[in-house]
């Protein structure tokens, strides 16, 4: 008896061609299940971000990370980059660190300064314009004259702490208690500005640096600021050399954006000039004392 | 069965009544008004914020809920605890990064939307270093899960319970998920928030958020360094030189720009000095956010497919390493800043 051929006729592995492909199919199901457990679950959505976002699928962006052209983008990048830098691009943020960088300087500087003078003009008000002179001649010693055209008016002194007003043409003198009893009288356009003390606290505290402008090649400067306080806008010419301001001018812009600036006062300064203490000498009046 | 359900949900609950703890506790400090010097609110949301986008970049739901069980106290295979360890380590990179990112876009801010004299500009520059300091508090946070993981695998691995093997990236790690791409989305919303929202919010400014935050000739040379210094490494260890190389770009980039400043000093360019001064702030803020959005998740993205066991010695030295010199390089910059000019 032919074992072999018996056994081959018991045992026959071949499938039906149909049942074959079926199971071939369920065997794939199978796998692919193992692979990515949870693409079964997944929603429509979710099915086309795996799409979307299998590595095979980007597999076109090849040409991008070709090496020729990395090696030459990133040499360009390297020289174009140095090359901006070394020409010195604008840019907002070395603007502003120059901005800064300038007022802490002068505001440092006005704060050592040994003495100021200072004239100020102020726009006329009721036809009228005023005229002051700040004298500051050392920590605690001031003067300050108002003027109105041609003549002396009224005189304030600071000595350590003592304030007292001379109006001149009523030969009167007053002696005040504090700074603050001057708030409405003639010498509270220049209130800020009676010290180089007060002008440094009013950079630091109150007014908003803005920014810088400098012309190229100029030694001077302008710091541009904004005094909300007062609802107007401060130009600082600065000198470079010296960061010490030359001219301030408060300026009430116009309603219209762009449109001309008003001033609305201007000082000069001089600093560091000897001052003589005559500046300081009271005046001898005949006439009457009094004190507020 | 049940009781080992019943016991995690014991320690999950632990875990949640500490938290808890911490966070009255926290609030408590907040509202007494009493630590308000130490409060930066914008850079604390950008701190949680960037923590949670960056996360969520790099890893899928599945491991990050993985991740916290794992840090609660219920274990898993080696195998998962290992890439719970690795999402730990990786929260706490991002932390830190983002906490001195934070910072550099504070400071920048600060710089560029002056709202009031000098004073209130160096006070407001010098607040954003505590997104540094939230940062670091949140990293030591997250590390502290991920050194507790990591001593449990090694008393595993020592008694042979299983061998934590590397296993071949599986076809999920390898695709971008939809949370990463949400988180990428995120972390960008969080950026824009602390640039955009300063700048538009202010009236008279008259320059775009992105003059802040694009300073062309530090994009150039960071991203051309970088791409450099990839190429000559080439091969598999591109994508694992990515830390490293913005790092390195970013440091020759904030020297070039120091060696700018001192120059300029000597030849009394004012201009110069802030332009390098810009340089070596933008090169910092490139680097870093160059290793946050494309270094760290392509870092873990490799840990987590198996193609390196974990980031290289030079892959950490530049994620905690080079934040630290760029905060040296903000504060040398605010001294330089606050610091007059002397004449004569």
């Amino acid at each position: 008896m032919d074992v072999d051929g018996l056994l081959k006729n018991v045992l026959d592995e071949r499938l039906p061609a149909e049942a074959e492909r079926r199971m071939q199919g369920r065997l794939a199901d199978f796998r692919k299940r193992i692979e990515r457990p949870e693409q079964g679950r997944q929603t429509g959505a979710a099915r086309i971000w795996q799409k979307l976002f299998r590595p095979e699928a980007w597999l076109w962006t090849r040409w991008i990370f070709n090496k020729q052209a990395l090696v030459f983008l990133s040499i360009f990048m390297l020289a174009v980059g140095g090359f901006l830098q070394a020409t010195g691009l604008r840019s907002v943020v070395a603007e502003n660190l120059t901005s800064l960088r300038t007022s802490v300087s002068v505001a440092d500087s006005i704060r050592r300064s040994g003495s100021m003078e200072c004239r100020v003009q102020v726009a006329a008000k009721e036809g009228v314009p005023s005229d002051y002179v700040i004298r500051w001649i050392q920590p605690g010693m001031a003067r300050v004259d108002v003027q109105k055209p041609g003549e002396v008016r009224e005189t304030l002194w600071i000595t350590n702490g003592d304030l007292v007003v001379v109006d001149h043409l009523k030969n009167m003198s007053k002696k005040l208690a504090s700074l603050e009893q001057l708030q409405h009288s003639a010498f509270q356009p220049v209130m800020g500005f009676l010290s180089p003390a007060k002008i440094a606290e009013n950079m630091d505290q109150r007014w908003q640096l803005e920014r810088f402008e400098q012309e190229t090649g100029s030694r001077q400067g302008t710091l541009i600021f904004t005094d909300h306080e007062k609802g107007s806008h401060l130009k600082m010419t600065v000198d470079l050399d010296s960061y010490l301001p030359i001219r301030i001018s408060r300026l009430r812009l116009s309603a219209e954006k762009g449109g001309p600036a008003e001033e609305l006062m201007r000082l000069d300064f001089t600093w560091n000039q000897p001052t003589s203490t005559q500046w300081m000498m009271f005046p001898k009046f005949a006439g009457k004392k009094g004190s507020a | 069965m049940n009781m080992s359900k019943e016991k995690n949900n014991k320690k999950l609950g632990l875990i949640l009544a500490r938290i808890l703890v911490v966070a009255a506790l926290v609030a408590a400090v907040v509202f007494s008004g009493k630590f308000s010097g130490f409060m930066n609110v914008r850079g604390l949301l950008f701190v949680l914020a960037g923590s949670v986008t960056l996360v969520l970049a790099s890893f899928s739901f599945p491991e990050i809920s993985a991740a916290f069980r794992n840090a609660a106290g219920v274990l898993d295979k080696p195998e998962a605890i290992r890439k719970s360890m690795v999402f730990w380590e990786a929260a706490a990179r991002n932390a830190w990064m983002t906490g001195v990112l934070g910072t550099i876009l504070n400071f920048i801010v600060a710089l560029c939307t002056l709202s009031g004299g000098i004073a209130d500009v160096a006070t407001r520059m010098a607040a954003s270093f505590l997104a540094t300091v939230y940062g670091m508090v949140l990293a030591v946070i997250c590390a502290v899960p991920a050194w507790k993981l990591g001593e449990i695998l090694r008393l595993q691995t020592a008694k042979n319970i299983s061998q934590t093997t590397l296993n071949p990236a599986s076809a999920e790690a390898k695709s971008l998920r939809f949370e990463n791409a949400v988180g990428y989305l995120l972390f960008l919303v969080a950026i824009s928030w602390m640039v955009f929202k300063p700048v538009l919010g202010a009236a008279h400014l008259n320059f775009s958020p992105f003059d802040l935050i694009i300073y062309w000739p530090a994009l150039l040379v960071v991203v051309g360094g970088t791409i450099a210094l990839v190429l000559f490494v080439g091969g598999d260890g591109a994508g694992r030189i990515l830390m490293p190389a913005f790092a390195i770009t970013g440091l020759i980039g904030s020297l070039l720009g120091f060696i700018q400043v001192l120059l300029a000093f000597a030849s009394g360019k004012t201009y110069l000095v802030s332009a390098g001064l810009t340089f070596v702030i933008a090169s910092s803020f490139m680097a870093m956010l160059g290793m946050t959005i494309v270094g760290g998740p392509l870092e873990d993205r490799l840990v987590k497919q198996g193609r390196t066991e974990k980031p290289s010695g030079l892959s950490r030295a530049a994620a905690y390493g080079f934040p630290l010199l760029a905060l040296l390089f903000l504060v040398v910059a605010l001294i330089l800043v606050i610091t007059p000019i002397k004449k004569g």
